[in-house]
């Protein structure tokens, strides 16, 4: 989902002007390319606000999230209970300040397995090229054309639910993509003259692949990272909204919303506030990845379009 | 790409991705078939057959069903019926699977269409305007379209039932099983809220898509003289910018159509619509196993068959769109 919106252009007027813009270094830190245009800024405050929502949210829980019968069952928000009762009389405001971690670690663990597999499958493929690429990259589009959500659903099927299980099941729709974006970005930099003169002066397949070509690709596998992140918090949550993951008694913002469907003539608001802080933790994730990938777009012609 | 003989490029392109294509059926129904194999022999009779089952019973059952043959001659009778369309008996309800797989599959398309149908025009309103009174970045727009992007299918769901449904009474909350789900207007009236919830998902993205599309169009030097010659922007819009952008924006959506897929899976669920999505975790959770690996290979295929289909059509918009990535 990222696109060249920012590329022809000349800078939002909000924006800091053209030249700071033209003066920042390829080497550039990924925060410092963030901080500079209103999206970034506002992605890394809701996800700062999510974040300590998830952290801090169970220290202020006036309840258990575990304890029935706090109240009448199945009430309506009232003083005692911010956001009502759940069916058998649980705290629903207490179980949405605890049910937020798992969605928070679980696709950054996901996340980044798949970009430590897949991204070293794509590094190597442009590396050697030759037959070696040939078969990663078919192998890549192969994976690309399963639906994610159904073999992740087999994957949790035939292995069950344990953490472990849905960390993997989580990353599966994410090696391909991290290959392809890996491939393309280190092929730009391995095709440069100053991995020629790397290699020139002889230095090791090793030190060129990490000293050379990698620092290269970096913002390019940033925003990539944080767009892939803000997906995998989506599939995550649609997995556990189906009974996958989390069980019953453990408090989490998607089965909340899951469980409340029986129940919305009573109270929306508990569902709502778990779903639409989720969706806040996805936009943020989203907008950081978008900023950095204006970014890296402004000023080239690289046709990416959706995905 | 090609070696030595050379074949016309869109060609070769279209065979590729025919190749791909099928191979992520087989392997798809491979992982279906594994997945669903895992567990031994005792394990699937006695969740047939109900816990409390003696051995003599389960031993017969493991005979009929020829169990304890391996795991690949299993695999290459199966895969060789389901070619043949023939997906064998459920063994929960004793009858033939495709009694309820043609009749969900009917209905998961319906409900595609509707979405579909109901989107794409918004959408692509939606995205005109976007682009068109934009030649700057307005931060604003990204954050608003991502977060109708990233508002999950399941909380539209539960707004449109409990806005729509609940509130206003026009449709039933729940499209519900084989009661209600009768003929005709009733029918279409129990879509209309789940087609609504993934046309909900659908628009941000494509909205997205579509700008992303024409602003890259109206970029180009081409554009640019069409304006200088005095053009009316109707024209440069419809006969300059959206042909140019159909193929982009016909290779993101199938790309994408992942997202969609999931949202069918999870949509349908909460609704209780009885398409392949619902029949797919209904026969998860009561171990129908033959059913979950009939309904999921269908379900998987159709998405991988509109895939290909849609990129054809990309293909065929812009010729020279050969090697993408």
């Amino acid at each position: 989902m990222t696109s060249d919106i920012a590329k022809e252009t000349p800078v939002d007027s909000l924006d800091p002007s053209p030249e700071t813009l033209e003066a920042a270094s390829p080497k550039q830190g990924a925060f410092s390319i963030v901080r500079q245009s209103v999206e970034g800024r506002v992605g890394v405050v809701i996800l700062a606000l999510v974040v300590c929502l998830a952290i801090l949210g169970p220290a202020f829980a006036p309840f258990s999230p575990y304890e029935i019968e706090v109240g009448p069952r199945l009430s309506p928000p009232s003083d005692t209970n911010l956001l009502g009762t759940d069916r058998i009389g649980r705290d629903v405001f207490s179980r949405f300040l605890n049910g937020g971690q798992s969605l928070l670690i679980v696709p950054i663990v996901a996340v980044t397995i798949a970009l430590i597999v897949g991204g070293s499958l794509g590094l190597c493929a442009a590396f050697y090229r030759g037959l070696l690429e040939t078969l990663i990259m078919r192998g890549f589009d192969v994976m690309m054309a399963l639906p994610p959500l159904v073999v992740t659903l087999f994957i949790v099927l035939t292995f069950g639910t344990s953490l472990p299980v849905l960390v993997l099941a989580v990353s599966f729709g994410y090696y391909a993509q991290f290959g392809r974006i890996l491939r393309g970005a280190s092929l730009n930099a391995i095709s440069s003259d100053y991995v020629l003169a790397a290699k020139a002066r002889g230095e090791g397949h090793f030190y060129v692949i990490f000293r050379e070509v990698l620092p290269g690709t970096l913002t390019v596998v940033i925003s990539e990272y944080s767009l892939r992140l803000s997906s995998a918090t989506l599939v995550l949550a649609g997995l556990n909204f189906l009974g996958f993951g989390t069980q019953p008694p453990e408090p989490n913002w998607a089965v909340m919303v899951g469980s409340s469907i029986s129940t919305l003539h009573v109270s929306i608001w508990g569902a709502l506030s778990a779903g639409l802080t989720i969706a806040a933790l996805a936009m943020s994730y989203n907008l950081i990845g978008e900023s950095i990938s204006m970014y890296n777009s402004r000023g080239t012609r690289a046709n990416r379009i959706g995905c | 790409m090609t070696g030595r003989f050379r074949m016309p490029p869109i060609v070769w392109r279209l065979f590729v991705k025919l190749l791909v294509g099928v191979m992520a059926i087989v392997l798809l129904s491979i992982l279906t078939f594994g997945a669903t194999s895992f567990r031994t022999p005792t394990e699937v009779a006695k969740s047939a057959l109900g816990r409390y089952v003696d051995e003599e019973q389960i031993r017969a059952f493991v005979d009929r069903n020829q169990l304890d043959r391996p795991f690949i001659d299993r695999y290459l009778d199966w895969a060789a019926d389901m070619v043949h369309g023939d997906f064998g008996v459920s063994i929960v309800t004793s009858r033939p699977i495709s009694d309820d797989l043609y009749p969900a599959l009917g209905n998961t398309a319906m409900l595609s269409g509707m979405a579909v149908a109901i989107s794409v025009p918004i959408a692509l309103l939606l995205g005109i305007w976007a682009a068109s009174f934009r030649d700057r970045v307005n931060p604003y727009y990204i954050i608003v379209v991502s977060f109708f992007l990233a508002i999950p299918d399941f909380v539209y769901a539960i707004i449109l039932i409990y806005v729509l449904a609940l509130g206003a009474g026009l449709f039933p909350p729940q499209s519900s099983l084989d009661m209600a789900f009768g003929d005709g207007f009733d029918k279409l009236r129990a879509t209309v809220l789940p087609a609504l919830a993934l046309a909900l998902t659908l628009i941000p993205y494509l909205t997205r898509v579509t700008q992303s599309a024409l602003s890259e169009i109206f970029a180009t030097p081409y554009i640019q003289s069409a304006f200088l010659r005095g053009l009316k922007w109707r024209t440069i819009m419809w006969d300059h910018a959206l042909r140019n952008a159909a193929s982009s924006i016909l290779v993101a959506i199938g790309i994408n159509l992942v997202i969609f897929m999931g949202g069918v899976l999870i949509v349908e669920n909460i609704f209780g619509y009885p398409g392949l999505g619902f029949l797919i975790i209904r026969s998860l959770g009561g171990s129908d196993i033959a059913m979950l690996q009939a309904a999921s290979v269908i379900f998987g295929a159709m998405f991988i068959s509109i895939n290909i289909l849609i990129e054809m059509v990309g293909n065929y918009f812009n010729p020279k769109l050969r090697d993408v990535r």
